[in-house]
């Protein structure tokens, strides 16, 4: 049984349906035989009441005169060409049951003489008896001159006759279940096949999710693949659709608890211009009251600052409008450092309010990039909470009062063009390493994190022909440090 | 894994269908059968015509076979054993044939069958024969049932009507350079059986019967045949018949200036033919299986056939030695030899065995015998008789 768990679906199926049609045609064989034997044994006993009653008619004459001889040939000729094969014996018997004639050549049955006697002979029957250790129908026909019986025809069927018929057929029959059957494996396993085609590429999917490349599932992509195979189920259809409304609305949600981590920073960012705001505008309301005139500049610089405010207010409400958008993996040619100042700005504030430091080491000579400024900042910002969170852990669980510091750098390195975010939070174990870019792992408490992170970024970083790596002492700190190729080696 | 689950369903299959081709299948070897062998007898059965129409028949071979076994057991019989022959009378009746010799098998429990008479009696039995595994040694017959398919229980000794056909055929052909050959022929097993031998033997030389007549067994009535003969002017007539009507056709065409070559077979009867025809007799032929048992004629006699007259004279010194004895005489010699040969230890099977080795076998009669692996016809070539004077006379 554990043999047939381990086995892949298709063959699950291929081998269920072939046992099954083995099991039937092992039926049916066992159906026919069983029907062939009645069939015959009736065939083989109506034959030999036909012959023992042809032998009767024939030798009433010949009882009445006592002619052996002529009984003996009459036995004989019962027997003759193929009809030996199912008559074993003929027994000719006058109305004492004494045996006139008979058909033993090489020898005579012991029971026979007994078994002649006591038959009850005045009508026609049919019992099944052994002689010589041989089984056989012993058939009774009545010899009948007028009214009276005058002798009995006892003919001696051969059970092994219809045996030997059914050995015959058996070969036959045997091909013909063999042909089935091979038409079958065949069939089974092309049905196997159309069956399981679909699930498996659904599987390889839900693998590849796992193991965190989304960028390849567009409901078109696995609709294309999924109908090449042929299958056009209805179900599979629709198993396929929400798959893939399932997988965006994951990544949807991934990026919305990362909103949520943002609001925290962003309500404080926000607040700032707010207060600016609040403060020039006050000023203005108090110099109203009191009837005081404005100078003429002051007033222009109080509306100036209120306007430079809302326009920074606007901006942080832009970014956060542009990162959860839906944005493709269209390509421009953008600056690494810009994305991590853009980031820095939405969550530095926040970082730097939960007492850990965050240091900027950017290389300002680094070559230009082909990707999208939104899916870098997604990136980026997925590690600078994945580094802060370590910092956390590490401080709450050892009561650690190393101050946390969290260092971005940046440089180039053959046409590559490099980003570290490392941190001295908590670690990650060495076993645990190649788990954490797989969809779903987390070590954080529920709802505090998901796990898509990192699978979802490497996907993104992938997309970008970039790679992703990660580099961990347990305890002392984490680096994950991403490689883009640079635009200018790709334009040269 | 693929692989894996064809071997397994190949291999379902080969031991299924293997099962099946693995009936039991009987084996051809017969075991040893000691039936019939005392420490100082060996039984041996013949059911043969002794009264009736055809009692002479049996009663010449009878006593033809039983002065050789005579003969042989009071000189010492076979390793010490004597031969003891049991013999029933079926007047020529099939049915009691057959009663005959079941009786013989089932009852008497004889070691082997010998001497029969006759196509229609002999053939009745051949199941028996088959069932039982009995030799049957020497039967005074040429039918082609007896021969065709080959059967290594019927053991032939004369010659076949297939083999005096084709001689007959050889000396018309050959010999006397007719093309022109009709057939006559008693429209029963024994005719057809003639027919056919002719026929074949005819097609060897590209020819075919001008003319064939026939009359039904037991009637005279052989005046249509011998119109249709007389019409195609045949040269020679090979005739397969009875002397009695074979006598009436060849009187009846001597009547209508018609005189071909009359060419008949053994079976014929040659001794009453000859009586029958008188002096229209002469230069009528009949092919023999044994050669003529008397030696009056020639300068010096066949040693087979001397011993025959010999001991046939010592312990039937009222018989005249006759054809159908002579037959008798060489059946018994063959028994004989073939028993002799087993040795000690006589089963069916080893005698079978022991009489499929004679080869070249020296009769006296200058007419070799051999048996063999599938060859259960010992003599092959016959002799020509013609009629002369009243006598038949062997011809070169
Ligand atoms: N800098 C790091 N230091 C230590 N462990 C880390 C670090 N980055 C990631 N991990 C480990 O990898 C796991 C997976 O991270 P990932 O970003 O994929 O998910 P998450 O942060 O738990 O949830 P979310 O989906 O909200 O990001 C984390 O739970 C954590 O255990
Ligand atoms: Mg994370």
């Amino acid at each position: 049984m554990n043999f047939f768990n381990e086995l892949s679906l298709k063959n699950k199926i291929f081998i269920s349906s072939l046992g099954f049609i083995l099991i039937l045609s092992i039926l049916i064989a066992l159906f026919t035989r069983s029907l062939l034997i009645t069939g015959l044994t009736g065939e083989l006993k109506k034959r030999g009441v036909g012959i023992a009653q042809g032998i009767a008619d024939s030798s009433r004459g010949y009882i009445l005169t006592k002619n052996l001889a002529e009984l003996t040939v009459l036995a004989y000729d019962a027997r003759l060409g193929n009809r030996k094969d199912m008559v074993e014996y003929l027994i000719i018997s006058d109305d004492q049951g004494n045996i006139l004639a008979h058909t033993f050549t090489t020898g005579f049955p012991l029971n026979i003489e007994a078994i002649v006697k006591n038959q009850e002979y005045k009508k026609e029957n049919i019992t099944s008896i052994d002689v010589d250790r041989h089984s056989v129908f012993h058939v009774v026909v009545p010899v009948k001159e007028g009214i009276y019986t005058i002798g009995s025809v006892q003919v001696g069927l051969d059970k092994q006759h219809i045996e030997n018929l059914i050995s015959d057929l058996r070969l036959v029959f045997l091909s013909f279940l063999s042909m089935v059957s091979i038409i079958f494996f065949f069939l089974s396993h092309r049905l196997a096949l159309h069956i399981t085609r679909p699930v498996t590429a659904l599987i390889r999917y839900a693998d590849q999710i796992t193991k965190g490349e989304f960028n390849i599932i567009s409901k078109n992509d696995l609709d294309r693949q999924i109908f090449a195979t042929g299958a056009k189920d209805d179900e599979i259809t629709k198993l396929t659709d929400s798959f893939v409304k399932m997988t965006s609305q994951l990544i949807q949600a991934s990026k919305m608890t990362n909103l949520e981590k943002m609001s925290a920073g962003i309500a404080h960012e926000i607040n700032q211009p707010l207060n600016a705001i609040k403060m020039g505008s006050e000023y203005l309301c108090m110099m109203k009251e009191r009837k005081q005139k404005i100078k003429e500049a002051d007033f222009k610089m109080v509306l100036e600052e209120i306007s430079t405010q809302v326009s920074r207010a606007a901006e942080i409400v832009g970014r956060l409008k542009r990162f959860s958008r839906k944005s493709d993996f269209s390509k421009e040619v953008i600056h690494i450092n810009d994305c991590i100042r853009s980031v820095n700005k939405i969550i530095g504030r926040q970082i730097f309010l939960q007492n850990i430091d965050l240091i900027l080491d950017l290389d300002e000579s680094v070559p230009f990039v082909l990707a999208h400024n939104n899916r870098v900042e997604q990136v980026l910002f997925n590690l600078f909470t994945n580094a802060r969170d370590a910092v956390n852990e590490r401080i709450e669980k050892s009561k650690d009062i190393e101050k946390g510091r969290i260092t971005i750098s940046t440089f180039s390195d053959n046409n590559n063009v490099c980003v570290t975010v490392s941190d001295n939070g908590s670690g990650i174990e060495p076993d645990q390493m190649d788990s954490v870019f797989e969809s779903f792992y987390t070590t954080k408490e529920m709802g505090e994190g998901m796990g898509l992170g990192l699978p979802i970024i490497k996907g993104i970083v992938k997309n970008y022909n970039g790679t992703i790596t990660v580099e961990s002492i347990p305890g002392s700190g984490t680096c994950f440090k991403i490689m883009f190729p640079s635009h200018s080696k790709e334009n040269g | 894994m693929r692989e894996g689950i064809i071997c397994l369903i190949c291999s379902f299959f080969l031991t299924v269908g293997g099962g099946a081709c693995t009936s039991p299948q009987q084996s051809d070897i017969a075991p040893e059968n000691r039936t019939g062998i005392t420490s100082d007898e060996i039984l041996i059965g013949s059911s043969l015509a002794l009264g009736g129409h055809a009692g002479y028949l049996g009663t010449q071979m009878l006593q033809g076979a039983m002065s050789y076994i005579r003969h042989i057991n009071e000189t010492g019989g076979i390793h010490s054993r004597k031969i003891k022959v049991t013999f029933l009378d079926d007047r020529y009746n099939p049915a009691q044939c057959l009663y005959n010799t079941q009786k013989l098998i089932l009852e008497k429990k004889v070691f082997a069958l010998f001497c029969y008479v006759g196509t229609p009696t002999t053939v009745r039995i051949i199941p028996l024969v088959n069932e039982a595994r009995i030799p049957l040694v020497g039967m005074f017959t040429g039918a082609n049932r007896l021969r065709h398919p080959v059967n290594r229980y019927l053991i032939n000794i004369r010659a076949s009507y297939y083999q005096e056909t084709q001689a007959a055929v050889d000396f018309i052909v050959k010999r006397k350079k007719f093309d022109k050959v009709a057939v006559f022929y008693q429209y029963d097993e024994y005719g057809f059986d003639g027919l056919r031998g002719t026929e074949i033997a005819l097609k060897k030389y590209g020819m075919i019967p001008v003319a064939k007549g026939s009359y039904v067994r037991g009637t005279l009535d052989v005046e249509a045949g011998l119109e249709k003969i007389i019409q195609s002017d045949a040269q020679a007539v090979v005739m397969i018949g009875t002397y009695d009507s074979c006598a009436k056709f060849i009187n009846l065409s001597m009547e209508r200036n018609f005189s071909p070559l009359f060419h008949n077979v053994s079976f014929v009867g040659s001794k009453e033919l000859a009586r029958r025809l008188g002096s229209n007799g002469e230069g009528v032929i009949v092919t023999q299986v044994v050669p003529p048992p008397n030696f009056n004629h020639m300068a010096k006699p066949l040693p087979g056939v001397k011993d025959y007259i010999t001991v046939l004279k010592k312990y039937y010194p009222d018989s005249k030695p006759s054809f159908v004895g002579l037959e008798g005489y060489l059946n018994a010699r063959i028994l004989v030899e073939g028993l002799t040969r087993v040795g000690k230890d006589i089963t069916r099977e080893k005698f079978i065995r022991a009489i499929e080795s004679i080869d070249h076998y020296d009769l006296g009669i200058k007419n070799s015998l051999s048996f063999g692996k599938n060859d259960y016809q010992g003599l092959d070539n016959v002799y020509y008789t013609m009629i002369k004077q009243g006598k038949l006379v062997l011809i070169k």
